[in-house]
């Protein structure tokens, strides 16, 4: 490959979509051309740039006020035309009427109108003479449209008549649904206006009965630490930050490993997707670590917010699968809580995601799937949780996929393959080295093709992790 | 044939029980001259309109003031709204065109040289570059750098990477396939990478 097609594929590269092939090539190709290395790294450090960037403005900016104000000062020509109709509809025809009046005798009063061939003044005025007449009624017109705001709505009137009869109608039905709707406004703009005081306020947040302050975007409890451990939301949320480095130690005192836990601490950021306050995100594909089985990864992400606050508490997810679809689902994550078929996920928060990823074996994949159709719904899901304020929120989600093996969107992504590397690693360990059938370097492998950029180093020391247990360091 | 291969979408919502009125139905009303509703669209959105135009210029004032224009632009052609997409999508393709308008308007010239010689003037009296702030001084280059971009690769920059949509959400907004987004995208960092010599 030409070092140009070498670099058209660093992305593809990158992202490890290539075939095992191509990987290799580019691997031994950059191992063996310095510039075209150096090209490479300069590539992945721009990589990395735009990923601070990315995070660098968590600026909150107020800026509807302003474009309200500045709305309703820049009122259109024609809605002012519509109000003015309304306004005066009574009196409409009379002044349509005294407006064409009084352009008909402006016209007619016209100098060029009225003057006699030849007349002493014509002559008399020459800047008179060099005008147009057509030219002069415009400026005429001009003038009258100019006088005053009515006369240029009136003027208006005339150049673009509306019946007055169906207008006056509208605007009452206008009226009359503005009126039904001003009090779900009201409530929904309270209460946008207090959740959007709540982000702001970065100085400090309740959870619970606790106070706790903002450091850095880092929450500090305000209470004792006897206080601190009432919370156990908080506490969870805090010790899982940790949960890497525990990893070691339990591995030698041969203690089983949480994969939930280790898959929150990870926290993978999933695509953003609009700017609800908790997001869905799945993925599905051929497992990379065992045959004939199929894994779905489900991300359930708390919005990109400055600080940290619960988004949504006591969540439960609810999965449905289609049984003529799907023969066989079996949930990896361990330590999680299932009552009545949901999985109860706990409280989200702000820049989190809990992931859980199942195990599908599917009832049939020889006559394949068609394309996001109805017959496509291989599950569908639900959540339900309680809202900062209290409300009992439920979303109901489709599920659907199907695609061309072969259509290149469709591609493993890096979280999905880190997140299947981190789980069958927890299952590998979980379930004896010995007697378990996975590969460790094949975990390993699906590992480091997911590394991706890894700002919190997170992804790096579970690789060293499993390196030690492939090495039998651990 | 077609066989089952892996997906990462964005999930169709059926019903939303939420506090959140339906977009489309608050557009609907906009259009029916309730103009006062807007207020709940702008609140909505412009934290994350003027966040993605803030990566970009690193001026508040001016994000703020860009925001305020796409904002008034969004409504003045919301009869042109189709209800085929999320209003956030829809915004986002005006925000991006207005932003490419922007970067070769001469306001924007001029701010920049601006910018350019503020950089040079600290770089100068920097005594040692520890002093100097190296991550900020390539984040502004690379700010320039991105604002230079030719508009069909900064508008795929701007989306993937720095306000981290997926292929498939750039490539609706864009309205080009996720293919295109994925070579542009590739481009851009190759043009950026020499351009910055980091």
């Amino acid at each position: 490959m030409k070092t140009q097609q070498i670099e058209d594929k660093f992305l593809d590269y990158l992202e490890g979509t290539l075939t095992s092939d191509e990987q290799q090539t580019i691997s031994k190709a950059l191992s063996e051309d310095p510039s075209l290395k150096e090209s490479f790294e300069n590539y992945k450090k721009v990589l990395e740039l735009e990923h601070s960037l990315a995070h660098s403005a968590s600026v909150e900016f107020n800026i509807t006020e302003d474009v309200m104000r500045e709305l309703s000062s820049s009122t259109s020509f024609f809605e002012r035309i519509r109000d003015y109709i309304a306004r005066q509809n009574n009196y409409f025809w009379y002044s349509t009427a005294a407006t064409c009046a009084i352009i008909l005798i402006a016209i007619s009063l016209k100098p060029d109108s009225i003057k006699p061939p030849g007349s002493q003044a014509f002559t008399q005025k020459a800047p008179v003479d060099e005008v147009e007449p057509s030219e002069a009624v415009m400026m005429d017109q001009q003038l009258l449209a100019g006088s005053s705001i009515e006369a240029e709505e009136m003027t208006a009137d005339l150049l673009e008549p509306k019946a007055p009869a169906p207008i006056q109608h509208r605007n009452e039905a206008l009226e009359a649904k503005a009126f039904s709707k001003a009090a779900p406004a009201k409530k929904e703009k309270e209460l946008i206006e207090r959740d959007n005081s709540r982000a702001r306020d970065t100085s400090s947040v309740t959870i619970g009965d606790q106070k706790y302050t903002f450091l850095e975007g880092e929450l500090v409890s305000m209470g004792s630490s006897a206080q601190n451990s009432e919370n156990p939301a908080l506490k969870r949320e805090q010790r899982s930050s940790d949960y890497i480095d525990e990893i070691s130690g339990l591995i030698k005192q041969k203690s089983k490993i949480n994969t939930t836990q280790l898959l929150s601490t990870l926290n993978f950021r999933y695509p953003t997707l609009g700017n609800d306050p908790i997001q869905t995100h799945y993925e599905i594909s051929p497992s990379p670590l065992e045959p004939n089985q199929y894994l779905l990864l489900i991300g359930v992400q708390g919005r990109q917010e400055k600080g940290i606050r619960i988004l949504g508490g006591s969540l439960k997810l609810k999965i449905r699968f289609d049984r003529t679809k799907v023969s066989e689902a079996k949930l990896l994550n361990n330590n999680l809580e299932t009552v009545d078929g949901q999985v109860l996920l706990g409280d989200i928060y702000t820049n989190k995601s809990k992931t859980l990823i199942y195990s599908l074996k599917l009832a049939s994949t020889d006559e394949g799937l068609t394309t996001n159709t109805e017959s496509d719904k291989l599950a569908s899901f639900s959540l339900r949780y309680l809202d900062p304020e209290n409300f009992d929120i439920q979303t109901e989600t489709d599920l659907i996929f199907g695609f061309e093996a072969d259509d290149f969107r469709y591609q493993l992504s890096s979280n999905y393959r880190f997140a299947a590397a981190a789980m069958y690693f927890g299952i590998y360990l979980n379930n004896g080295r010995e007697k378990t059938n996975l590969d460790i370097d094949k975990i390993i492998e699906t590992a480091l093709l997911g590394k991706d950029f890894d700002p919190s180093s997170n992804r790096m020391r579970l690789i060293d992790i499993m390196r030690k247990v492939a090495s039998k360091d651990l | 044939m077609l066989l089952l291969e892996s997906s990462s979408c964005a999930i169709p919502r059926r019903a939303i029980l939420v506090l959140r009125e339906d977009e489309a139905e608050i557009i609907r009303e906009i259009l029916d001259g309730d103009k006062e509703r807007y207020r709940i669209l702008v609140d909505r959105y412009s934290n994350q309109i003027t966040g993605m135009i803030m990566r970009q210029t690193s001026d508040r004032d001016l994000s703020a003031d860009l925001s305020q224009e796409i904002f008034i632009k969004a409504f003045k052609s919301l009869r042109t709204f189709r209800f085929e997409s999320r209003f956030s999508t829809w915004l986002t393709r005006i925000a991006i065109n207005h932003l490419n308008s922007f970067f070769t308007s001469t306001k924007w010239k001029t701010r920049l040289s601006e910018i350019r010689e503020t950089q040079t003037q600290i770089e100068d009296s920097a005594p040692n570059p520890e002093q100097f702030h190296l991550e900020k001084e390539r984040l502004t280059k690379l700010q320039l750098a991105i604002t230079e971009l030719k508009p069909k690769y900064r508008e795929v920059l701007t989306l993937c990477a720095l306000e981290e949509h997926s292929y498939e959400k750039a490539a609706q907004i864009l309205g080009i396939p996720v293919g295109t987004v994925r070579s542009r995208l590739n481009t851009a960092r190759l043009i950026l990478s020499r351009k910055m010599k980091i």
